[in-house]
């Protein structure tokens, strides 16, 4: 079979360059955090102090891509970090620990503090305090309380976060030796709703049929979200790519040619093996939505008037707003509306559910969730088995069994 | 006319030749050994020679199994996941669930009543669920997969194994042995270990019957006694070597795909 045209976004070449640019500015500006991506308020108030920030997290996924995870990961585990961790970190200490010098995108440059929020994985906090010691910096952690449901938190909730997030500012204050301008934090909070607002954006109008983006796009662009959260160049990077989109949705452009079936993607995806969307475009599947896309990242649309309150709002913001993590939420009923909603919107008519070696969160409740997409919404799901970043665990001859069994199911064979 | 299908394992690679009508004429089964290719030629040859034909007689090949992109044959791939599911309804039409037991991997697949897959599962990539499971720790045991069956099918009793991995149950094993365990009460335990690690396969898939086992794992008399405490009855293809089910299965889609397309689905 021949493979289907390539239709990537214009747009999606600035994210491209902005990326390279991003990873070379690392090395120029001081200070330089260490924190995480989700959904985390810190990395705005690093930008409102003039704080650059790295994401070890996204350079494990860079790791990963450029198949070094082998390597990483067994420098790691050869220094007692178990194999039973999160691959990121693995990948992460692996970079560090290893002596050669030859690194993708140049390395990261050394953190001149670290900052963690404990509201999307526990796993973090110990990774980070990890880092803490091995770097000896100061550590900065904004706790969030657990969210149990849908339902606008009480009071004092947002009452905590905006205490902890004053704290935090106080401390980071601290660290860089800068003060928080009023002008910085209101532009600051005001691109954090923009973004956020361009991102629900475009997942909205991948409602459209043929779907104008695949996960690979969706996965190229999430690199403003996870990286340059708060900034204005953030909002012109998202903005010019919804402007696109909304064109190939009046055009009805796909994003591939010969859209047949529309495919949900749950848990974060082998990032060895992004070509898998072009495996699955040959037979005219498009992926138009995933959890990862859709749940992992802040898409509220939260108010800015008040900037402190606007970060206190994003922390409590993530954790909740997925399809849940637990077996529990699953099996009592609290995922199916949710699901059901989004299967509709999308005009989703199969599934691709991966079980996720790595991540205990994303992967407690994806069988359950595979049972409900196949049982109670008819559609036909393949479950892969693998790991977000450490190619070991990754069998092409396995994966291709299960693919070509699924493609024979839905008439794709 | 003949239509061949062709079920390249990782333990043996199984050759079936059927006529028009969809009747098998003949089967082969021979070790897969390293040269899939060659395996793959002597099986289809072998079973030529059983009814005295040759190639030219061949309309259709379908080739399935891991080994089905690199037969080195004129043939169209389906995956072992199909082949298995039409060849389980050719056999057994009532089926619903089937336990497929391979050297490599353990497969559930659910199938609706015209034969197609509406679900399947598979082992994760751990040996411990497969076929290879019995058989490495039968080298261990100095005793043959037949003989380590017959113990375990006499047992009355059964010593727990680990079924988490393959390598921690050889040394469990071992201490059992040294504990002075009756070896017959050891090998129950790991046949029961195996039942135990394919059972949370198939239960994934609610369990329908009829139930139907295949793959070698279905000749060894000590794990489906294992297997039937767990469902209660599971049926065994009545006239064909269990191992044969998927390439009946890849046979009957090259004659399905020949006649129904008009065209040869050679290449």
């Amino acid at each position: 079979m021949s493979k289907p045209e390539k239709r990537r976004l214009e747009s999606g070449k600035a994210v491209s360059a902005a990326l390279r640019q991003y990873y070379k500015d690392l090395w120029e500006n001081r200070p330089l955090a260490w924190s995480v991506v989700s959904s985390n308020p810190l990395n705005d108030m690093c930008g409102v102090l003039g704080i650059q920030v790295a994401y070890p997290e996204n350079y494990a996924c860079v790791c990963a891509a450029q198949h070094l995870s082998e390597k990483y990961c067994t420098i790691a585990e050869a220094h007692d970090y178990k194999p039973e961790l999160c691959s990121y970190i693995r990948n992460n200490f692996g970079f560090l620990l290893d002596e050669g010098t030859e690194h993708p995108l140049g390395g990261l440059p050394e953190p001149d503090l670290l900052t963690t929020v404990s509201n999307a994985c526990l796993n973090y906090l110990k990774w980070f305090d990890a880092l803490r010691l091995h770097f000896d910096k100061p550590y900065v952690v904004i706790n969030t309380p657990t969210r149990m449901s849908d339902e606008e938190p009480p009071d004092y909730y947002l009452e905590y976060m905006v205490r902890e997030v004053e704290d935090a500012m106080a401390e980071l204050e601290k660290i860089s030796g800068n003060k928080a301008t009023a002008q910085k934090l209101k532009e600051t909070a005001h691109y954090s709703r923009e973004q956020a607002k361009y991102w629900m954006g475009l997942l909205e109008l991948n409602k459209a049929v043929p779907a104008p983006l695949n996960f690979s796009d969706l996965a190229n662009l999430i690199f403003v979200p996870t990286s340059l959260s708060g900034t204005e160049l953030g909002v012109d990077l998202l903005k010019q790519a919804h402007k696109e989109v909304e064109e190939r949705v009046k055009n009805k452009i796909g994003a591939i040619p010969d859209e047949r079936h529309r495919l949900i993607l749950l848990n974060i995806p082998p990032w060895y093996r992004l070509g898998l969307s072009g495996l699955f475009a040959e037979k005219g599947c498009v992926f138009p939505f995933g959890d990862y896309t859709r749940y992992v990242w802040c898409t509220q649309d939260l108010d800015d008037s008040d900037p402190i309150e606007h970060f206190a709002r994003k922390a409590l913001a993530f954790g909740h707003t997925g399809y849940g993590s637990s077996c529990a939420e699953t099996l009592y009923g609290s995922i199916e509306d949710r699901l059901a909603e989004d299967i509709k919107a999308y005009k989703i008519d199969g599934a691709l559910v991966q079980i996720n070696k790595s991540c205990k969160i994303m992967s407690t409740g994806v069988l359950d969730m595979a049972t409900v997409m196949r049982e109670k919404f008819g559609l036909p799901v393949v479950v892969l088995d693998a790991d977000q970043a450490d190619e070991r665990f990754y069998s092409d001859a396995e994966v291709q069994l299960r693919l070509d069994a699924f493609f024979e199911m839905i008439g794709e064979g | 006319m003949l239509f061949a299908g062709i079920d390249l394992g990782s333990t043996s690679t199984k050759a079936v030749l059927m006529d028009g009508e969809g009747t098998p004429k003949s089967t082969s089964i021979l070790p897969s050994g390293k040269n899939f290719r060659k395996s793959a030629e002597t099986a289809l040859n072998r079973a030529l020679e059983q009814i005295g034909t040759s190639m030219n007689e061949v309309a259709a090949i379908v080739a399935t199994g891991y080994g089905r992109y690199i037969t080195g044959l004129k043939s169209k791939t389906i995956s072992e996941i199909t082949c298995c599911g039409r060849g389980s309804h050719y056999l057994l039409p009532g089926a619903r669930t089937i336990i497929d037991i391979g050297g490599q991997d353990s497969k559930a697949i659910k199938i609706d009543r015209t034969g197609k897959v509406v679900n399947f599962t598979l082992n994760d990539k751990c040996a411990a669920g497969t076929g290879r499971f019995l058989e490495r720790i039968a080298v261990s045991l100095e005793l043959g997969m037949d003989e380590m069956a017959a113990l375990s099918v006499q047992s009355e009793t059964k010593v727990p194994i680990s079924s988490t991995c393959t390598i921690f149950a050889e040394t469990e094993v071992i201490s059992r042995i040294s504990n002075g365990e009756p070896i017959e009460s050891i090998v129950r335990g790991l046949h029961h270990a195996l039942a135990s690690r394919i059972y949370t396969l198939v239960v994934r898939l609610n369990v329908e019957q009829d139930i139907l086992a295949c793959g070698g794992g279905a000749k060894n008399a000590g794990l489906m006694k294992e297997l039937r405490n767990l469902f209660g009855d599971i049926v065994l293809p009545s006239s064909y070597d269990p191992r044969l089910v998927s390439a009946i299965g890849a046979a009957l889609i090259a004659r399905e795909r020949y006649s129904g397309s008009g065209d040869s689905a050679l290449g």
